[in-house]
């Protein structure tokens, strides 16, 4: 029987800006089991980010606030809890990778000092113990010469190798949770695969759940077992992976999927959702989606559809209104 | 990091050259025959002639170059055209009051200056950051004379919680250091306060939270090592611009340093001791940007030893 | 100015009281002699080191001279001298500048030789230097901030010149046939003024600064001329006894000194609101 570790219910978060109130993320619930990949899809601008920045509760302020909801870790709500007892989950209990390996390692430290800080702070290593440690973990994620590779400054290592250390370091004290966030978009292919291929080979092994950001649905394919997609700061599906693949619901997944080119058929042209994401300043009156979609109806224009449940899955469309509308908590 | 400081030493040589043949032909275009002004309007011409004979202002300049850059080297400056004085000598016995000064406000005004700016950067926004602001800009707009006056009024004559002038006791440096190093403050604070911000938007500090690194130690060592990059600039530049802006406080506090030593040579037009002194003093601007450079490279890993 | 950078310009509270206090002291030196009850250098021995009162409103000085027209009157010298300073340093560093930039190669490795030189070395130890070379006065002083703001703009416009040399409508100017000199005044220069602008007002304020304090040295203005560093230099001798001879020109030059900071930064952010945020 899987254990849920983590519940995000009815989370919501919002920036106070010059212009006014942008709600980045409006009711969003989803949960993840222990040792699964979940991958939360989505253009960019729709929240994917700022969900997994309020989960570690990163989210500046000002201007940012997470006005309501409730995240549960195991059991423990983390909404609740005090800025140290936070901290002592971030990076120990649940860490996060960048999107952008190029900067997000502080340039003026050696690679071996930054992953050595977290075990000195989280598992009250001895500067040695946290070294030799440091060094266990530079050659796990598959780094040729580790001891020398620990005094090297970030500056002096490629992209690849970068997102590699961000990975060490996320992974050092064995976080029940990885939260990557585009991971390999900063990334060339080939090196993309690679780090694709070392995450699913480090979740094997460390049995860490793994909330996977993307906007590319390819990674999503080969990595992860259930997807959440959102838009415009809310989820309009979640499923299995294959089912989304094979019968996808929601007309913007649809969507989604048109537009990724496939190899075994001759194509003209690509497909391509029409228009783009809405402002957060401005949603549309009715569904978020209806402006863009190409089954909308009266309906989709003037009232905002719930999660529709649907064959086990989720879906926010009336489309699928037959089915019983549920709180976002109980997916 | 050795044989780059080595390197960065032998490459202030051409630079010192250049400054001391510069220094040496400002002094030779002064409008005026420095010997007339010395000897006095009713000196007869040939007394004059002798006299400018003596000092060897007769001889080719590219002579009177190599004789003045072969001294120095051997530390000999010359003598004063009026008190008759070695000028090294003068200078050696002025110049540690100065320093001491400049090292001393550099050192205040970097401390005070860098805490206000991680201050500000933190509190961004709230009533402590627009008021450290605004202390900051009344710092740098003060002249140092008058703060000094003003200290010196406050605390040495009303108060008399400390001594008004000179430099006997270590209470005696505490006004002439801080008001020294106040307008600086405000300099430093500023810098910092921007380069905290603009380091603290970094991605890499997002990182640092998102490992439960406690948010002191991501200001004090994360963040501020970053931010010090250009802070180290400003700093030096200031202890530059201390060394000379020390002659004004030590017209105010009567201290005998080599700052009120060439204004004196300025206002006598005893050039003999402004060449030395403005030699002293630019020797010091240049091997001070030298160790800013060195401590770039410490706090800095990107710049390349080569 | 346009309309958009004027409103911008008039947002902050800041830059208004800046200006205020800025129009205050230059109304105060054009108007100069017409506010003076007295002749600021007249002598009455009769009445030395006078409190303010409704005769003499900021007292008078160790000769029985009229504190508040020595003031007026060394508004005019300190803002004469630094204007007359900064904006001649500024255009010779412009020139210095764009030489620089635009034509680039040997020129610009000389000029930026000399410009580094001068840039390590502190503002009043090139002034001090150049009293030393001219001698003091009035028009010895305006040389020496004439010189020492040299650098600022000369390095300032080189960075701007080189990054819009390469801009695509100069490149389409040069195309189309137009020659050094009239891109340099038709397209760089115009480009380039807002910084100088802002720039040159910054320096103002270091200029009164240097100014006064050459003059606090007995190296710049010299009395009886009432420049506010002198006046300081004659309030120091009495400060055990009568203040307010110093405190009257101290405050003054700390008005204007940070008014100028103030209005240039504000016209920075009002020229350029991207670099508030920072």
């Amino acid at each position: 029987m899987t254990k849920r570790i983590l519940n995000v219910e009815n989370l919501e978060t919002a920036f106070y800006t010059d212009e006014g109130i942008v709600r980045a993320v409006d009711n969003v619930s989803f949960h993840l089991d222990e040792g699964e990949t979940l991958a939360i899809v989505g253009e960019s601008g729709c929240g994917k980010t700022v969900t997994s920045l309020s989960v570690l509760r990163l989210i500046p302020f000002p201007p940012g606030k997470i006005t309501g909801g409730h995240i549960y870790y195991r059991g423990r709500d983390l909404l609740e809890l005090k800025e140290k007892e936070m901290r002592s989950i971030r990076g120990n209990e649940i860490s996060m990778i960048f999107q952008e390996p190029m900067t997000s390692l502080n340039p003026v430290f050696t690679v071996g000092r930054q992953i050595m800080e977290s075990l000195v702070f989280h598992q009250n290593m001895g500067k040695n113990d946290a070294r030799r440690r440091s060094i266990e973990m530079i050659k796990l994620v598959g780094i040729p010469t580790p001891e020398k590779c620990a005094d090297y400054y970030p500056h002096q290592l490629s992209g690849g190798m970068r997102q590699r250390i961000m990975i060490a370091m996320a992974l050092a004290c064995r976080p029940q949770i990885l939260i990557a966030d585009e991971p390999t978009t900063a990334l060339d292919v080939t090196v993309q695969a690679q780090i694709l291929r070392l995450m699913t080979d480090l979740k094997e092994k460390t049995d860490t759940s793994i909330i996977l950001i993307t906007h590319d649905l390819g990674i999503v394919a080969q990595i992860a077992e259930r997807v959440i997609v959102m838009y415009a700061g809310e989820v309009v599906e979640s499923a299995e992976v294959k089912s989304i693949f094979s019968d996808p619901l929601h007309p913007y997944t649809v969507g989604l999927l048109k537009s990724l080119p496939k190899i075994n058929e001759e194509q003209e042209k690509l497909y391509n959702i029409e228009g783009s994401v809405p402002s957060p300043k401005n949603y549309p009156k009715g569904c978020r989606f209806s402006p863009r979609c190409e089954r909308a109806f009266e309906k989709c224009m003037t009232k905002k559809p719930g999660l529709f449940a649907c064959n086990g899955r989720h879906v926010r469309c009336w489309l699928y209104e037959r089915g019983d509308e549920e709180g976002g908590g109980l997916l | 990091m050795l044989a780059y400081s080595i390197r960065r030493i032998f490459q202030l040589i051409p630079v010192l050259f250049v400054i001391s043949l510069l220094v040496f032909l400002m002094m030779h275009i002064i409008p005026g025959d420095p010997v007339k002004n010395m000897l006095g309007l009713e000196a007869s011409k040939e007394a004059i002639e002798a006299e400018r004979e003596r000092l060897g202002l007769n001889d080719p300049l590219p002579t009177q170059y190599f004789r003045f850059i072969s001294g120095a080297m051997k530390g000999d400056l010359g003598r004063s055209i009026f008190t008759k004085k070695t000028i090294t000598q003068e200078i050696l016995q002025r110049y540690p009051y100065t320093v001491k000064l400049a090292v001393g406000g550099t050192l205040f005004a970097t401390v005070v200056g860098v805490l206000i700016g991680i201050t500000c950067a933190v509190r961004r926004g709230t009533v402590t950051d627009s008021s450290l602001v605004v202390v900051s800009l009344v710092a740098v707009s003060t002249p140092s004379f008058f703060l000094a006056l003003m200290m010196m009024l406050i605390f040495a004559l009303n108060l008399h919680w400390l001594p008004s002038i000179g430099l006997r006791t270590p209470m005696h440096y505490i006004l002439p250091i801080a008001t020294l190093g106040m307008q600086s403050v405000g300099l430093i604070a500023r810098t910092t306060r921007s380069a905290m911000l603009d380091v603290l938007n970094q991605d890499y500090i997002r990182t640092s939270r998102s490992r439960g690194i406690p948010e002191k130690v991501i200001i004090y060592c994360h963040a501020l090592k970053n931010a010090m990059i250009p802070v180290i600039t400003v700093v030096g530049l200031r202890f530059g611009g201390l060394l000379a802006g020390s002659t004004l406080v030590e017209t105010v506090f009567s201290i005998p340093g080599i700052g009120r030593y060439l204004v004196d040579g300025v206002l006598k037009r005893d050039f003999p001791v402004v060449q030395g002194t403005v030699l002293v003093l630019a020797f010091s601007f240049v091997v001070v940007n030298m160790i800013v450079d060195l401590l770039y490279a410490v706090v800095d890993p990107r710049i390349k030893y080569e | 100015m346009d309309s958009q950078v004027f409103k911008r310009f008039i947002k902050n509270k800041a830059t208004i009281g800046g200006s205020a206090i800025l129009f205050l002291f230059l109304a105060m030196a054009v108007l100069g002699p017409v506010l003076c009850a007295y002749d600021p250098n007249r002598i009455d021995l009769t009445s030395v080191y006078q409190p303010p009162s409704a005769e003499h409103i900021l007292g008078t000085d160790n000769l029985g001279r009229d504190t508040f027209s020595r003031l007026v009157i060394g508004a005019r010298i300190s803002l004469l001298v630094s204007f007359v300073g900064t904006i001649v340093g500024s255009f010779l560093g412009m020139i210095l500048g764009v030489t620089a930039g635009y034509f680039g190669g040997k020129i610009d490795s000389v000029i930026s030789r000399f410009v580094d030189l001068l840039l390590a070395f502190p503002g009043l130890l090139l002034a001090i230097v150049v009293v030393a070379i001219l001698g003091n006065g009035i028009p010895n002083t305006m040389a020496a901030i004439a010189f020492y703001s040299i650098p600022y703009i000369a390095r300032m416009v080189r960075g701007i010149v080189i990054t819009l040399k390469d801009s695509e409508y100069v490149q389409a100017c040069r195309v189309m046939g137009a020659s050094d000199s009239r891109i340099i005044i038709t397209h760089i220069i115009p480009n380039s003024m807002s910084q100088i602008i802002v720039n040159t007002t910054l320096n103002l304020g270091t200029a009164i600064l240097t100014a006064s304090s050459l003059s606090f040295l007995g190296l710049g203005v010299t009395p009886p001329n009432p420049e506010w560093g002198a006046m300081l230099s004659q309030g120091r001798e009495v400060i055990r006894y009568f203040p307010l001879a110093a405190i009257v020109p101290g405050v003054a030059i700390t008005l204007v000194v940070m008014s100028f900071s103030i209005v240039g930064d504000g016209l920075r952010d009002a020229l350029d609101p991207k670099l508030k945020n920072n």
